[in-house]
C-alpha cells in the first residue's frame, strides 16, 4: 500500500511539474507572475513532512525534469531538489514559527529553485523574486491550512 | 537528547544518499555523453506530450477558392494574365542574359534550398529557455537557427531531442550568434536579456553605415536572414572595433508565431 501511495505520488508530482512549465509559459507575457506548485510541494516536503519516502519521489522528479524540460545532464535537478528540501528543513528549525519567518524561508527557497537564473545575471532584481514569491507563499498557505483539516487525519 | 535528534539526522542521511545517487547518474550521464537521458527521453515521451509540427510550411499563404462562381472569375483573370505574361516574356529574356553577368556579384537567398517549418513552443522552462516542437524527427540539429515573422532570427537550437528541442532566444543571457554585415565585416552579438550587444570580430571596412547584420553560411548557418537592424542605432567605431547596442523589442510567449530553419 505504501509502494502504491508513493507511486501515485510520484505521477500527481510529475504532473504538478508539467502543470507549472505549462503554465508559465502561457504567463510569459506576465513579468511578475509565476506560478511554482511544485515549488510550494518541495516547502512542504521540507516543512512538514520531511521524510525519507519523499527522497525518492524527489529524485524521480528532479529526472523527469531533466529529461525533458532541461538541457542538463540527468541528476542535477535532482540535486538541486534534494538540496533546497535540506537547507530548507535545516532552516526552518532553527526558526521560530511565524508567519513572516515561514515567508522569508519560501523566499530563500524560491531563490534556490531559480538559482541559475540568478547565477547568469547577478543585477537581477530581488524585487522581481520578492514579487513573484508573494502568491506562491499565499498558495502554499491556502492549501496547507485546508489540509489540516483533512477529514482522514481527523480524530473521532 | 541524542535519541531525540537521531531519527532527524537519519532523514538527514537518506537526502544526502539521495544526492550521492543523484551524483552517480549525473556521472554516468556525463560520460557517456548524454546518452543515458536521451534513451529515456525516447523512451518516455509519452509523460510529457507534444503537439504536432506541420512541414513545409510556405511564404505567402495560396489563397483557397471556396465556390464555383469565385472559380469562374479567377479562370477568366487567369486567362487575362496568361496574354500578359507572353508579353513580358519576351523581355524577360533580355533580363536573363544581364541577370547571368550579376549572379556572381549578387548573393541570393534561395528559398527552395531551405525547409521551413512552423513550430510552436510548449515549454518555457526555469532557466528562460523555451522548447519547442520539432526535434530529430525534422532532421534538425544543434544552431539551426528559429526566425520570427519578419524573417529576423529570433533564436539558435541548442540541444535536440527527438520531437522537441531547446532553443536559446535573443531574450536569453546565454545568447550568441555570428553575423555579417554588406561589407564583410564579422560581428558577434550578444544579449543580457535587455539588450543586443554587437561586437566586430573581423573587421574588412571600418563603416558606421551598417543597415542589417545578417547571418551567414561561414558560421554555419543559412544565410542572409537578418539578426539585427542597426539603421536607427549608433554605431560606434573605436580601436579598429566596432559595437552598437540595441535594446530587444521583441516578446516571445506561447502564442508568438515561430519557424525553424532547416538547409535541403
Amino acid at each position: 500500500m505504501t509502494y502504491l501511495k508513493n507511486l501515485i505520488l510520484t505521477f500527481a508530482t510529475f504532473f504538478l511539474i508539467f502543470t507549472e512549465t505549462r503554465v508559465n509559459t502561457f504567463l510569459t507575457n506576465n513579468v511578475y507572475f509565476e506560478f511554482y506548485p511544485f515549488l510550494v510541494y518541495l516547502f512542504h516536503v521540507s516543512t512538514n513532512y520531511f521524510s525519507r519516502s519523499s527522497v525518492l519521489i524527489i529524485v524521480l522528479n528532479g529526472f523527469y525534469y531533466d529529461i525533458f524540460y532541461t538541457s542538463n545532464f540527468l541528476g542535477e535537478t535532482s540535486i538541486k531538489f534534494l538540496f533546497i528540501c535540506i537547507v530548507t528543513h535545516f532552516i526552518s528549525t532553527k526558526l521560530s514559527t511565524s508567519i513572516f519567518n515561514n515567508f522569508l524561508l519560501f523566499f530563500i527557497c524560491l531563490l534556490l529553485y531559480k538559482y541559475e537564473l540568478i547565477v547568469t545575471d547577478i543585477g537581477m532584481s530581488l524585487f522581481y523574486f520578492l514579487v513573484i514569491c508573494l502568491p506562491n507563499f499565499l498558495l502554499f498557505r491556502a492549501l496547507n491550512s485546508n489540509l489540516r483539516r483533512d477529514v482522514f487525519s481527523a480524530k473521532i | 537528547m541524542i535519541n531525540n535528534n537521531s531519527p532527524k539526522r537519519r532523514v538527514y542521511v537518506f537526502y544526502i544518499l539521495g544526492i550521492l545517487l543523484s551524483a552517480t547518474v549525473l556521472t554516468v550521464d556525463i560520460f557517456s555523453d548524454k546518452s543515458v537521458s536521451t534513451y529515456l527521453s525516447n523512451k518516455l515521451s509519452v509523460l510529457s506530450p507534444t503537439p504536432l509540427v506541420s512541414s513545409n510550411f510556405r511564404f505567402p499563404e495560396i489563397e483557397i477558392f471556396k465556390s464555383k462562381s469565385n472559380l469562374i472569375n479567377e479562370n477568366i483573370r487567369l486567362k487575362n494574365e496568361v496574354i500578359e505574361l507572353r508579353k513580358l516574356k519576351v523581355e524577360n529574356e533580355k533580363l536573363k542574359i544581364e541577370n547571368e553577368a550579376n549572379k556572381f556579384v549578387v548573393k541570393e537567398v534561395d528559398s527552395s534550398i531551405y525547409d521551413i517549418f512552423e513550430s510552436s513552443i510548449i515549454f518555457k522552462t526555469l532557466t528562460n529557455q523555451y522548447i519547442i516542437s520539432g526535434g530529430e524527427n525534422l532532421n534538425l540539429s544543434e544552431k539551426d537557427l528559429v526566425i520570427n515573422d519578419n524573417s529576423y532570427v529570433v533564436g539558435v537550437i541548442s540541444e535536440v531531442r527527438q520531437d522537441r528541442s531547446i532553443v536559446s532566444t535573443i531574450l536569453n543571457p546565454s545568447f550568441s550568434i555570428e553575423g555579417i554585415d554588406k561589407y564583410g565585416n564579422e560581428y558577434l552579438i550578444t544579449s543580457d536579456s535587455k539588450n543586443l550587444y554587437v561586437n566586430s570580430t573581423n573587421l574588412k571596412e571600418e563603416n558606421t553605415d551598417i543597415k542589417y547584420i545578417y547571418t551567414d553560411i561561414t558560421f554555419g548557418h543559412p544565410g542572409q536572414f537578418p539578426i539585427v537592424d542597426l539603421s536607427s542605432t549608433s554605431v560606434n567605431i573605436a580601436n579598429n572595433k566596432i559595437t552598437a547596442e540595441q535594446e530587444i523589442d521583441f516578446n516571445i510567449n506561447y502564442f508568438s508565431n515561430i519557424y525553424l530553419l532547416k538547409t535541403k
